[in-house]
């Protein structure tokens, strides 16, 4: 893949940007901790990060280590495509469940908004003041390299100078995140 | 009022899931939204769903919401006075 | 060599027909498909729906599948619509071309798992439904159905999937990955995002009412909107006219809350803009806009101010979701249709429902049927929850 700028790997609780690795933990950690213990590590105010559900944290996360070298104006037109495999499963199942007791049913809003998958997009975007186009693209995870190289593909090159492409996935407490800026 | 306030607090976090935070890191008279505690419309819907679970108070109308969930204090006010549980 | 995307073949199911000349009807009878609940198995009877008039049971024989067949509401939809459209631009055998499919939906197979959620935990009985849950799933059952194509994938950016599903379809062909490809989407109802969007206390008792002062929210429906795309050139070659191009979309984010619309609608008018430009057309050469007009508060006002930022004065507006319901992640197929037929029919489709103008707004919709009143251009917008928003222009032919 050409024009990649930056690239940034999180899986098996190690970060690797740039193909360094930059922080790590025990794998007996539990995710959720492994996700705050990374914001606290980048020393980030956005306690909106809390409310998120895993899939966006991930994404969110991600996109804070990739994006950070970038200036507002280089942020504003920048296009956002990503793939996944699991979709939003994760809090489709936490929604679920506050509806499946009949003695106890009280469907969670907050929990409802991140039942799709382009929430993680949406976070990004308004955390970045990302204004450009964006899509969610669904496919088996055998199919990941093959749907990273069709989004490359489909960057169509205007206003923008910078695109944010990759896959993320978070499924059954496994997760994992490629993400890549490609430069004009 | 003070127990109410407090046990609001800890209400808060928790159905927010405002993880690390305590209740006192929460000042019982400033914004909930906005500039405060930096609440949104799909938190207020959050509240109106502990209104009615906790308190049995029943809201119909989100824009009745916002007044109530001015602060912390507006919100026990407003539970001292209707709550049915 | 013409890169202008031809529209080639459409199909269409929803509340107000089961193909296109059902939906026509309805059309130009301003005929609402919404009312009382019938076959969405949930308590909350106290909001209408704009349901496809066929069980299941129906529907599998409308599709010839077999009764017994492991299959999905969402998907049997997108299998009719796919048909109609394959068929209208004369493709049989999809093998013999580079076509690809691209659908829309968010929803999925979610329906079979409500119904068999506890089964799936305490025993075996149904456990094949598992199977056919996922949104991926339900395309590949259309792809079962319908032929072998040499891609597809699904879509899932909420309610704007299937007008992303068209963009995405046309940066394909222009790409020349593709020679033609299957664009639109399908979303059955389901109590899942039915109690979703009750919960964001977003749902009209009585049906809704979009652009109106007293607007009070969604009347969801469900349907699948399917159009064939391809390069004029293409299309040329294979003797078939075209009914009329795609000639502009953009997308652009709201960046501002994960489901409410910006108040000064920033992300809505970025994406009308970039459709614009990408046409080379003037704000006042379009000259109908089906908007996204959901009749929540929110959408409304906010997509409001962002068409009377672009356009001076208002081009004749409508949502025709008062029609339909809203058909989520396959409202911009069922929509960009239903505006495509008004347009090869020279009528400008009402907005149902409304009665009084929104006060922060200069404009007000389309109040009756327009007969005898031509489109060349027409502009369909399309928002999505995550702020995806996406425009799309389409051109009669010339």
């Amino acid at each position: 893949m050409h024009n990649v700028q930056r690239a940034i790997t999180i899986r098996n609780h190690q970060v690797i940007l740039q193909g360094e690795l930059l922080f790590q933990r025990d794998q007996s950690t539990p995710n959720a901790r492994f996700f705050s213990e990374l914001y606290k590590e980048l020393k980030l105010t956005y306690p909106k990060f809390f409310k998120m559900d895993p899939l966006a944290k991930l994404g969110f996360l991600a996109a804070e280590l990739l994006l950070n070298s970038l200036s507002a104006e280089e942020k504003e037109e920048m296009k956002i495509l990503l793939a996944c495999s699991h979709s939003s499963i994760e809090s489709d199942t936490m929604f679920q469940n506050t509806i499946s007791d009949e003695s106890n049913y009280y469907p969670s809003p907050s929990l409802f908004v991140y039942t799709l998958p382009n929430i993680v997009i949406g976070e990004i975007a308004i955390r970045h003041r990302i204004y450009g186009e964006n899509g969610l693209y669904l496919t088996p995870p055998n199919n990941k390299k093959s749907i990273i190289e069709t989004l490359h593909k489909q960057i169509k090159w205007e206003d923008n100078r910078y695109a944010l492409i990759g896959y993320l996935d978070y499924y059954k407490n496994k997760y994992e995140v490629d993400f890549y800026l490609i430069h004009s | 009022m003070k127990d109410l306030v407090l046990e609001l607090k800890k209400e808060i976090i928790e159905v927010l899931n405002f993880e690390g935070m305590t209740p006192e890191d929460i000042d019982e008279n400033a914004p909930l939204f906005g500039d405060g505690l930096g609440l949104d419309s799909i938190d207020a819907l959050e509240l109106i769903v502990l209104m009615e679970k906790k308190y049995g108070i029943k809201l119909a109308d989100p824009n009745q919401g916002r007044e109530i969930f001015a602060s912390i204090t507006t919100m026990a006010a407003y539970i001292k006075e209707h709550r049915t549980k | 060599m013409n890169q202008r995307i031809a529209i080639t073949g459409l199909g269409i199911i929803s509340a107000i027909g089961n193909n296109r000349s059902e939906t026509l009807q309805s059309l130009l009878q301003s005929r609402s498909g919404i009312g009382k609940m019938q076959y969405l198995n949930s308590v909350h009877h106290e909001f209408p729906v704009g349901e496809v008039k066929l069980s299941d049971a129906e529907l599998k024989d409308l599709c010839q599948i077999d009764s017994q067949t492991i299959i999905g509401r969402t998907t049997l939809l997108g299998i009719l619509a796919v048909r109609e459209a394959l068929k209208e631009a004369k493709i049989e055998q999809i093998e013999e071309h580079k076509i690809g499919l691209i659908s829309g939906t968010t929803v999925g197979g979610m329906e079979k798992s409500e119904q068999y959620y506890f089964d799936f935990l305490h025993n075996d009985l149904h456990n094949q439904y598992i199977n056919i849950h996922d949104c991926g799933a339900c395309t590949e059952g259309i792809v079962e159905q319908t032929g072998n194509y040499c891609f597809c994938t699904t879509i899932s950016t909420a309610c704007s999937s299937a007008a992303n599903a068209l963009i995405m379809g046309a940066n394909m062909l222009k790409a020349g990955y593709l020679d033609m490809v299957v664009v639109g989407g399908t979303e059955c109802l389901t109590k899942f995002h039915l109690n979703g969007f009750n919960t964001l206390m977003i749902l009209d008792k009585t049906p809704c009412k979009p652009f109106d002062q007293n607007r009070n929210g969604i009347t969801l429906g469900e349907g699948a909107g399917y159009l064939i795309i391809e390069t004029e050139e293409h299309a040329v070659k294979r003797n078939i006219k075209p009914i009329c191009f795609v000639s502009g979309y953009g997308n652009a984010c709201d960046a501002y809350h994960q489901t409410a619309s910006s108040p000064d609608g920033k992300g809505a008018l970025l994406a009308m803009q970039k459709a614009l430009k990408m046409s080379g057309l003037k704000p006042q050469e379009i000259d109908y806009i089906n908007a996204h007009g959901t009749g929540t508060h929110n959408n409304d006002l906010s997509e409001g101010i962002a068409v009377q930022q672009l356009f001076t004065p208002v081009p004749p507006i409508s949502s025709t979701k008062a029609l339909t319901g809203h058909t989520t992640s396959a409202a911009g197929g069922v929509e960009i249709i239903l505006s495509i037929l008004a347009m090869k029919n020279q009528f400008l489709p009402q907005n149902l429902n409304y009665q009084n103008k929104i006060e922060e707004l200069n404009f007000e919709p389309i109040k009756s049927n327009m007969l005898n009143h031509p489109i060349q251009h027409f502009l369909k917008n399309s928002f999505g929850f995550g702020g995806n928003n996406s425009s799309i222009i389409i051109s009669n032919n010339v």
